[in-house]
């Protein structure tokens, strides 16, 4: 529905010499600190990439996902894309069209639903995007 | 008229989400469209840095273009987010010292009132409630669906707030908690998503019979599975039973002495001024006849199931103040 609508934008998968470059936004509200991003999962063309080889950039630093879990203090702002690095032997060039898969599990910190159990929103979002 | 109308900018959700609008210009947008003259905001929707870093500039500019548009800051929403920290959640003083600087900003800016959101336990209230007579901003819990003004949850509360006994700590009514229908626009959704005519009428007398929301779920699941209706409408469906609430509208009025502010919650407003899924009508008595003036945001939340392109949010507000405006008289 709606909110996965802002996720993935026409223009948000970008080809590099070393895969992909994808801008992501939030599928929720209002903004989350990174530590509540449990997994981020892509597939473009049909290429995944293993959950250890993605990087995740932020204000210029680099993390593994398994590292977003200690970033209780950064802010992923809600208008803000936050962009994925994806790894792909031989990507498409610019200009060509490719199906898009993101699946995102995002842990809502103040949505307690049993207890020491929050709730963690499954989002997943499929489309054609033409690469950059 | 003892309701000031005014609206929350959560109310423009896929608007902001589209990043159709910086913060001053989506005031200004209010402004223009005469939605005051409360206004009301999401901290960590709205505000880049809350509550710690949000720069002097952007600070500034909210509260120019809240001056400009002689719009009032009526609350300011806060959250707890006491799972954070997957592997720690936070402790009754990490709580308290994550709540001040959100209560202290509010103060700041103008905002009489900070939203805070059922499971705040009674130590954090307890330690809360000096730092908010202190910055003079209220405590508005927020009574929203599936909890309704006698549910557990908002009884443990209502006992707390009576043993601490402080005008700062009060609530914030969401008219979610009392709906009379599921709005029809969530049922369209759910049609299109491959719900069969079978599968609404079992929501529907699912979602109006007895008992707590998980379990009239469960029972709706189990049917609909057995009907065959797809796996989409019936996750989906989950939506309708902690959206949407059926406590009594006139239950409000227990709490009146203790509400801080209103959040006029609502999906659906007809050409006649009437909301399918919610009765106004009583509503706007049980708090315009009371001897208190309460400012109410409108609260458009149709964003949950509806695009930008299906409808605007600042239209169906603007239809929503002059229904209230209807039934106030």
């Amino acid at each position: 529905m709606t909110l996965e609508a802002s996720v993935l934008g026409d223009d948000a998968v970008r080809a590099t010499p070393q895969g992909y470059e994808i801008d992501l936004h939030l599928a929720w509200y209002r903004s989350l600190p990174l530590s509540c991003v449990e997994d981020i999962s892509v597939s473009i063309a049909g290429a995944t990439a293993a959950r250890d080889a993605i990087r995740v950039m932020k204000d210029g630093k680099s993390m593994s996902l398994d590292e977003l879990a200690g970033c209780v203090d950064d802010e992923w702002f809600v208008q803000d894309p936050l962009t994925i690095v994806f790894p792909a032997p031989s990507p498409l060039a610019r200009g060509a069209e490719a199906d898009v898969q993101v699946t995102m599990a995002t842990r809502i910190p103040y949505v307690i639903i049993g207890p020491d159990t929050a709730l963690v929103k499954p989002t997943r979002v499929s489309r054609k995007v033409v690469i950059q | 008229m003892s309701v000031t109308l005014g609206v929350t900018l959560y109310s423009m959700t896929n608007e902001w989400l589209a990043g159709r609008f910086t913060l001053p210009q989506l005031v200004d947008e209010v402004g223009k469209c005469k939605l005051g003259p409360g206004v009301e905001l999401i901290g960590f929707q709205s505000l880049r840095g809350f509550p710690n870093r949000v720069s002097a500039k952007d600070l500034k500019e909210l509260r120019d273009a809240i001056d400009r548009n002689e719009l009032v800051p009526t609350s300011l929403a806060s959250n707890a987010d006491v799972a954070r920290n997957a592997n720690a959640w936070m402790t009754t003083d990490e709580s308290v010292e994550y709540m001040r600087p959100q209560i202290e900003l509010a103060g700041k800016l103008g905002f009489p009132v900070v939203r805070t959101q059922i499971g705040l336990t009674p130590d954090v209230l307890e330690k809360l409630e000096p730092i908010a007579a202190k910055a003079k901003v209220h405590l508005g819990m927020e009574v929203h669906a599936p909890e309704g003004p006698n549910t557990a949850k908002v009884q443990a509360t209502r006992e707390v707030y009576e043993r601490i006994d402080s005008e700062w700590l009060g609530f914030i009514p969401d008219f979610s908690s009392c709906m009379r229908a599921i709005p029809p626009g969530m049922l369209d959704t759910l049609r299109r998503d491959g719900l069969s005519e079978a599968g609404i009428e079992a929501l529907v007398r699912a979602w109006e019979s007895p008992g707590p929301p998980f379990a009239r779920y469960g029972a709706f699941a189990d049917e609909a599975k057995a009907m065959g209706e797809p796996a989409l409408p019936i996750g989906a469906a989950t939506l309708v039973f902690t959206m949407f609430g059926r406590e009594n509208p006139e239950d409000w009025r227990e709490l009146l002495p203790q509400v801080r502010h209103i959040h006029g919650k609502f999906y659906d407003v007809d050409d006649d001024l009437v909301s399918p899924s919610i009765d106004y009508e009583t509503l706007m008595h049980v708090f315009g006849e009371s001897d208190t003036t309460f400012t109410m945001s409108t609260e458009w939340e149709g964003h949950a199931y509806l695009d930008m392109d299906e409808q605007d949010a600042f239209d169906i507000v603007a239809r929503h103040h002059a229904m209230c405006r209807k039934f106030l008289g």
